[in-house]
């Protein structure tokens, strides 16, 4: 089945085409989902709701982007609603609560690369990880950043540079990152 | 400062690049949910099993309320109350309140008469024998309300002399309307003087006491021939399960969805239960009906029935969850989409145990023979046919390539058709309950699963039938 019969078929509410649709899209927004909720149940559910969305507003999709990027755009939202509505979370984004939670390292399971990032990066503090997540796998600016999370742009920038920073140590710590970041991008 | 943004862009990019393409398998649990939530319109599953489920009750209800009126009606019967005693029932027949008699102020008085439910009737007539045997007045109850009901008073020399006067009572036919009409002028003390001359009236009642006594006791051995003939059963089949696998034929040639070649699995045909490892399980099915007695030897039967079946494969839990394929056809199109799969079909070493279960109701309607009906003993063949509904259950369908298992419970039809075929040997009880039981076989007529998925799953299982019966 076509990308354009999945598309036309769920906007018709087929079955068989939403079905098609899912599992073609699901598997990556999983991914998505579990680099911002505390485990995979929580990552389930909005994905769940994501796809509730989804379906609900295909209609609106003009086909000027790619489909699965209008996916994980609706997706993405539906991560930082949810977490908006966890007190947890709202306290998170203060720099101070977050900057003195240590990384476990321990915690890191070690297997394929990909999952091994997104399990580092699960590592941070939930307010650093969703910055994290939204400027440099997402690629929103900090100011779309701080209206999505309701707070500064500025900020969002410390938190940022914070994860970042934190992040880094947690993969150089493991031999991750040097191996991929001087090999590809800095040619060393 | 530069360099910093540079390497910050660098990272960044590195954490996307890193992370593009990972990936997670979501639990199946999480379509079932959304497709509920899209599909509302397909519960109906579920409002079917409510249903079946308050018609059970209400019918056990029903058939318990049958066996209350039997037990009163076996203790009146024992007081043998001759058919054509003398009845003052005429109040009764014009449907208002029965009198409460004046010797008998604790005594609970039958509110209506119902001609059908011939016990309670009975027991108001029985009420009056006694009453007149102890020469009672049978008055109204409430003066206060002789506007709307009559009142009788009459001694016990009056009715002996009435009775005596056979020929008042054997025009029936004719004078049943006539004597409703006179009824309600009402009878009292004050005008009983009247009455005794007025052989019309004596006559009207009489006649209206012969109509009651034909339609008691005709609607009596109505339902008394009925009830002969109806029995209420219970039964309990534990039984062995297995299953048939078969492939399916592929659709005609360029009928193919998918732009990506099909496995070679799927289009080479080969017999499927050689590549799986399975074994039977215990399957229990439990129901509750309804016999009628066409003739001494013929019944049918109808009944609600809980299944739960079972049949096992054997796999290799795999370490990490793989993507595995599922061949599907739709609208006689082939395509085959990505499942996740925890479990391969294989049997090496620890080899886990998969259970594909299905709970089941159905509404099983059959006739049985009896090859031999004795008195207490019988030998009965039967067969049926029981259609239903798949309420929930467990499902490992093959991937396209027959490496994997896939857990998929969407696969699952909602409706299925079984057929049973079974021979029993009851024993009737001295109290009336018979004892069946038998060997019994059940086949699953239709699919399991979704005429989408490329394999037909049938079912069978060999078990034995116990169960109870006893006439309503």
């Amino acid at each position: 089945m076509t990308e354009e019969q999945m598309l036309h078929g769920s906007v018709t509410n087929d079955a068989v085409a939403q079905e098609a649709l899912y599992n073609k899209f699901s598997p990556k927004m999983l991914g998505v989902c579990y680099r911002y909720a505390k485990n995979r149940e929580d990552a389930e559910d909005m994905l769940q709701e994501g796809f509730i969305k989804v379906f609900g507003q295909l209609h609106q999709f003009r086909s000027e982007g790619s489909l699965e990027g209008w996916i994980r755009r609706v997706v993405v939202h539906t991560c930082i609603n949810a977490l908006k509505k966890n007190k947890k979370f709202s306290d998170s984004v203060d720099l101070i609560y977050a900057s003195n939670i240590a990384v476990r390292e321990d915690l890191i399971p070690a297997i394929i690369q990909a999952k091994q990032i997104v399990e580092c990066i699960r590592l941070l503090p939930i307010g650093y990880r969703t910055v994290l997540n939204l400027f440099a796998l997402e690629g929103y600016s900090h100011k779309e950043i701080g209206e999505m999370l309701e707070i500064g742009e500025s900020t969002s920038r410390s938190q940022y540079t914070r994860a970042r920073a934190m992040l880094q140590e947690v993969l150089i710590g493991k031999n991750i990152m040097y191996k991929n970041y001087n090999k590809k991008y800095l040619g060393k | 400062m530069e360099n910093k943004f540079y390497q910050e862009e660098d990272f960044a990019q590195f954490l996307k690049d890193s992370t593009e393409d990972f990936k997670m398998y979501p639990n199946r649990r999480v379509w079932h949910s959304l497709y509920k939530d899209m599909h509302p319109s397909q519960k109906w599953p579920s409002v079917a099993v409510c249903l079946l489920l308050i018609g059970s009750i209400m019918f056990l209800g029903v058939a318990n309320n049958n066996n209350i009126n039997k037990t009163i009606t076996a203790t009146i019967t024992e007081r043998k109350v001759p058919a054509n005693t003398p009845l003052l029932v005429a109040e009764a027949t014009i449907q208002k309140k029965i009198a409460v008699l004046p010797k008998q102020q604790n005594a609970q008085p039958t509110s209506t008469l119902n001609t059908t439910t011939n016990t309670i009737t009975i027991a108001t007539l029985n009420q009056y024998q006694e009453e007149a045997n102890k020469d009672a007045i049978i008055s109204e109850q409430s003066k206060g309300s002789s506007s709307e009901l009559p009142s009788i008073t009459v001694s016990k020399k009056q009715i002996e002399n009435k009775l005596s006067n056979k020929e008042l009572v054997t025009n029936n036919e004719d004078v049943t309307t006539a004597s409703r009409e006179n009824l309600n002028i009402g009878i009292n003390k004050d005008n009983v003087a009247d009455v005794k001359k007025s052989p019309s009236i004596w006559a009207a009642i009489y006649a209206e006491r012969s109509f009651m006594d034909n339609d008691i006791f005709y609607n009596l051995k109505r339902n008394k021939s009925l009830k002969n003939r109806t029995s209420l059963f219970y039964y309990f089949t534990p039984s062995v399960g297995f299953r048939t696998l078969k492939q399916k034929a592929l659709p005609p040639s360029g009928t193919l969805a998918s732009a990506v070649p099909l496995s070679p699995a799927v289009t080479s045909p080969f017999n499927i239960n050689d590549k799986v490892s399975q074994s039977y399980s215990i399957n229990i099915e439990a129901g509750t009906g309804v016999r009628y007695n066409l003739s001494k030897r013929l019944s049918v039967s109808a009944a609600v029935q809980f299944n739960y079946t079972n049949y096992v494969s054997y796999a290799n839990t795999l370490q990490h969850i793989e993507s595995a394929d599922l061949f599907l056809t739709s609208n006689n199109k082939s395509y085959e989409v990505s499942r996740p799969s925890s479990y391969a079909n294989t049997v090496n070493g620890n080899y886990t145990v998969l259970n594909n279960t299905t709970i089941q109701f159905s509404v099983p309607i059959g006739a049985e023979y009896s090859l031999i009906a004795g008195k207490r003993f019988k030998w009965n063949v039967g067969a049926s046919i029981q259609p239903g509904i798949i309420a929930s259950g467990k499902a490992y369908a093959l991937s396209s390539d027959n490496t994997h298992y896939i857990e998929d419970q969407s696969l699952f039809k909602n409706t299925i058709l079984n057929s049973s075929l079974q021979t029993t040997i009851s024993y009737r009880t001295k109290n009336g309950v018979s004892i069946f039981a038998g060997p019994q076989m059940r086949y699953q007529l239709t699919d399991t699963h979704k005429s989408q998925y490329n394999y037909s799953e049938r079912l069978y299982n060999y078990g034995l039938k116990v169960g109870l019966s006893r006439n309503l």
